[in-house]
């Protein structure tokens, strides 16, 4: 089953898509990543979901206030909201399948918040998590100024503006803050995956993996939250399924 | 070929899963323009730089120019190490 719906948060409300599996055992809060990446990795956020729903898990697929049709302004949110949104939306579930493990899946900065969340989840799944919100801003600056450059253009770019998004100054002082590299061990379940062209988690995920005492994982792929065209995630699927 | 270079082309083609041989990637030729590489694909290449060469780069520093080819990645990633010294 399918169902579209909105849920408060605070004073808002947000969008969500669940997908309801019969007698589900495990339900899933889908933590998207941030901005132009949410974008990219939209379809492949929904395949996920679709396949946790085939394998008999249900799913609550949300927006964030100030993203899609979610209430909210983007230039007014900040970590603090969206991590109270994450916990919204658990509430949510929760309520809906109230003996169900719940589970926090997360991909890049969504991955960061589930895992700061995690005390509100007994399994994670966190996919490239964000361990530097300084390093990530700065990426995606970078790509800014390419995708300008390389369509010849020369002006300035607005103050403020990350590649079409009014980043608020406490959202940016946030992200800017966000440090996942010296942290806690989490207990319960937790995978992190690595997403990439080589066979071999990261160093810097891996450490991040041993600290929180989660399994690791390479999925050989590209990168799909950058990527502008879609490509079927299917060694992402397939490692899914195969997820205890 | 120096190591350097030939590092950079290996990451070329895992970054952007490129169905060619590393070796056959001239030093000088555009890659722009013979490997069609876009924003998405550039910025491949800068996450790839850092990670492989332990690099860290700023957004104010990109220029297109320094991915222009291999020599020139190679120069970017020498400067990069140099201030690390």
């Amino acid at each position: 089953m399918l169902e579209p719906l909105f849920f408060p948060s605070g004073e808002l409300q947000l969008f969500g898509i669940w997908r309801a599996a019969n007698n589900a055992k495990h339900v899933w809060v889908i933590c998207p990543p941030f901005a132009e990446e949410e974008k990219s990795a939209h379809r492949t956020l929904t395949e996920i979901a679709l396949a946790l729903q085939a394998r008999g898990e249900s799913s609550l697929f949300f927006s964030y206030r100030g993203t899609g049709d979610s209430e909210g302004d983007f230039a007014d949110a900040t970590l603090t909201d969206w991590r109270a949104d994450i916990a919204a939306a658990v509430a949510v579930v929760g309520a809906r399948v109230p003996d169900a493990e719940i589970g926090l899946l997360g991909v890049r900065l969504g991955a960061s918040l589930a895992y700061l969340e995690r005390e509100r989840a007994s399994r994670l799944l966190l996919i490239e998590p964000i361990l530097a919100g300084r390093a990530m801003l700065s990426q995606l600056n970078m790509r800014q100024k390419m995708r300008v450059s390389m369509a010849g253009g020369g002006a300035a770019l607005p103050a403020g503006d990350l590649d079409g998004w009014p980043l608020g100054e406490n959202l940016r002082d946030e992200l800017n803050a966000l440090d996942l590299r010296d942290t806690v061990k989490y207990e319960g379940e937790a995978q992190v995956w690595n997403v990439g062209p080589r066979d071999a988690v990261a160093p810097p995920l891996q450490n991040f993996a041993d600290q929180i005492g989660a399994k690791t994982r390479a999925i050989v792929m590209p990168a799909f939250w950058n990527l502008l065209d879609y490509t079927p995630p299917v060694p992402l699927l397939e490692a899914l399924t195969s997820v205890s | 070929m120096n190591l350097l270079n030939s590092r950079i082309k290996n990451m070329i083609v895992e970054r952007l899963f490129l169905p060619v041989d590393p070796n056959a990637i001239a030093d000088d030729a555009s890659l722009m323009e013979t490997y069609d590489i876009d924003s998405v694909a550039l910025f491949e290449l800068v996450v790839g730089l850092e990670a492989e060469f332990d690099i860290s780069m700023e957004d104010m520093e990109f220029s297109p120019a320094n991915f222009e080819t291999v020599n020139a990645m190679a120069a970017l990633v020498e400067s990069k190490q140099g201030e690390g010294s």
